[in-house]
């Protein structure tokens, strides 16, 4: 009986979830249909499953999807070992961080994706531009979410540290990084975010590479539904890394 | 007294018939592409000496980036009537049922010119085998225009989606792309200081000088309850058309002032790259080709039938 329970209640949120979605693309569908959403400027939600086989088929999708992850995926490696190695430095050292945390703060709210032409002049028409981009871009949540959950750490769990007489390096990976690491991950989650919305962007707006290059091109060809369906392949890619950053969190806690 | 209650008094009867005069104008939005260009300058410099005005008309501009930015309004209804839409994108969203109508060319031919940098060995577009040649988008006028070469002379070059005339000449100068694009007046400064060299124009290729590149589009349902409006427009539009290829000095300085170049560099804008009849709205010209494209493209799946090209072109006003 209480396993019955368990599974249903394992089950329950992502039953809700998928259900809730279910609901809002049929309320989508109905007001489109009623008149109150035009369809040429939003396509049916059958429209765009519809679409989907002939965009697999024939843009390349495969590819593209593999092109555009790898550039989030190659910014996310990036942001992360260097994004927690300034977050442990500003940390560490209190002057620095006084000196830097606001300057760090006001880059995320930089709209650095203007800056394509200059990264486009120093790494070239590749994908390289975009990968510096998406990093350059997620980098201060990253950074800003690591002090946040190194500073928050319980004192009591440092006291406890410090009697047991533990040095600098032990102090850190057996109290303030297990400790920081939930706040660490919503930074990685908001970083990869934030790479990915850049990512695509920039392919996008140099008519390069991936997923945001067929969007462009899907829209300019007023094909709505195959530029919707190219959008929701942008969205597995943001559920892919969700499920590989909660799969490497739990994996890293096993406890919770 | 007497003589300022008088000045009060003529002072509001002329409010009474200036905002009398407003309301019984007609009013129209517009979304316009390719800010600066010539060929998209023809509201702006018409209603300088009130041409527009002249004809009823309270027109209402909105500039874009271009591409689809500017027929996605007039398609929902936001406007009524898109300058400087890509004609392959008027008849992608027209066979999927999109609301829209084409009432005019707006570019027939193109002024657009490729260049390369001034220390590069490329001298004309002969001298592009093996390399790279830039163009805007896949399916965009440009990229005709590069095929266009390409077929006609013969050429072994790279085409390149590069996007806009700014990040392309980056590319160029970085020696990322070996010919690049412009539409002037882009890019003539860089050529008068001696950055950059031009190599051929787009109308070097016989393609593109007979094929209506840009069109005005219409909301459909504008245009049937409007119809008398637009008609207005389009006139107003030939004669600002007459205007600009006038003799009087103000067009150009009006120019200069808009896209905020010298006088001389504007008045080489109009005199090299854009001849009259590139912006003379009456006939749609290479549709065939055009519709070949189209498929080629995949901007549709088959060309539009006799029936479906007469419901969808309706040249609006007079032509002459």
């Amino acid at each position: 009986m209480n396993g019955a329970r368990r599974l249903a209640a394992k089950l329950a949120p992502p039953v809700l979830g998928l259900t809730t979605l279910v609901l809002a693309i049929i309320l989508i569908q109905i007001l489109i249909e009623a008149g109150r959403i035009n369809r040429f400027v939003v396509p049916l939600p059958t429209q765009i499953a519809a679409s989907f086989g002939r965009v697999i088929a024939e843009e390349n999708v495969l590819g593209r999807f593999l092109l555009t992850a790898g550039e989030a995926l190659a910014a996310g490696v990036l942001l992360t070992v260097v994004g927690i190695g300034l977050g442990v430095l500003l940390y560490r050292f209190r002057l620095l961080r006084l000196a830097c945390e606001t300057w760090v703060a006001a880059l995320a709210s930089a709209p650095l994706v203007l800056m394509y032409p200059l990264f486009l002049v120093i790494f070239g028409r590749s994908a390289l531009t975009m990968v510096m981009i998406g990093f350059v871009a997620a980098l201060p949540p990253v950074i800003l979410k690591t002090i946040e959950g190194l500073a928050g750490t319980r004192r009591v769990l440092i006291d406890v540290g410090r009697s047991f007489k533990l040095t600098q390096a032990q102090q850190f990976w057996k109290i303030l990084f297990p400790a920081a690491l939930p706040s660490m991950f919503v930074g990685i989650r908001l970083g990869l975010i934030f790479a990915l919305i850049n990512v695509v962007g920039v392919e996008f707006l140099i008519n390069f590479g991936g997923l945001g290059q067929l969007i462009n091109e899907l829209a300019e060809r007023y094909d709505l539904p195959g530029t919707y369906a190219a959008i929701c392949f942008v969205v597995l890619v943001s559920v892919c890394f969700f499920a590989v950053t909660g799969w490497i969190e739990r994996w890293l806690r096993p406890a919770d | 007294m007497g003589r300022l209650r008088a000045l009060a008094g003529m002072a509001a009867v002329a409010v009474f018939l200036s905002t009398g005069a407003a309301a019984a104008a007609d009013a129209l939005k517009v979304t316009i592409g390719q800010r600066g260009n010539w060929d998209s300058a023809v509201v702006h410099l018409g209603s300088k000496p009130g041409i527009f005005r002249k004809h009823g008309l309270d027109v209402e501009s909105i500039y874009t980036s271009g591409r689809g930015e500017t027929l996605q309004p007039v398609i929902a209804g936001s406007v009524d009537l898109g300058i400087a839409v890509g004609t392959l994108g008027a008849i992608a969203a027209y066979s999927r049922g999109a609301p829209v109508r084409i009432v005019g060319a707006q570019a027939t031919g193109a002024a657009d010119y490729w260049y390369a940098k001034a220390t590069s060995p490329i001298r004309s577009l002969k001298d592009t085998d093996g390399k790279t040649i830039a163009f805007s988008t896949n399916g965009s006028s440009t990229h005709s225009v590069v095929l266009a070469f390409i077929k006609e002379f013969g050429l072994a070059a790279k085409p390149t989606a590069t996007g806009n005339p700014s990040s392309t000449l980056t590319a160029v100068m970085t020696d990322q792309v070996d010919v690049g694009w412009a539409s002037p007046p882009f890019g003539l400064k860089e050529m008068s200081e001696g950055k950059i060299r031009l190599i051929a124009r787009a109308t070097d290729a016989s393609l593109v000088r007979g094929r209506t590149i840009r069109v005005i589009v219409a909301h459909a349902p504008a245009l049937a309850q409007r119809a008398d409006t637009i008609s207005r427009f389009m006139q107003a539009y030939r004669e600002s058309i007459d205007y600009m290829y006038g003799d009087g000095p103000q067009v150009i300085k009006d120019y200069a002032e808009f896209v905020g170049v010298p006088e001389p560099l504007a008045r080489r804008v109009r005199d090299e790259f854009f001849p009259k009849s590139l912006l003379w709205p009456d006939e749609i010209k290479g549709l065939d080709s055009l519709m070949e494209e189209a498929v080629a493209f995949k901007f549709v799946n088959a060309p539009l039938t006799e029936q479906q090209t007469k419901e969808f072109i309706q040249i609006s006003g007079t032509p002459r």
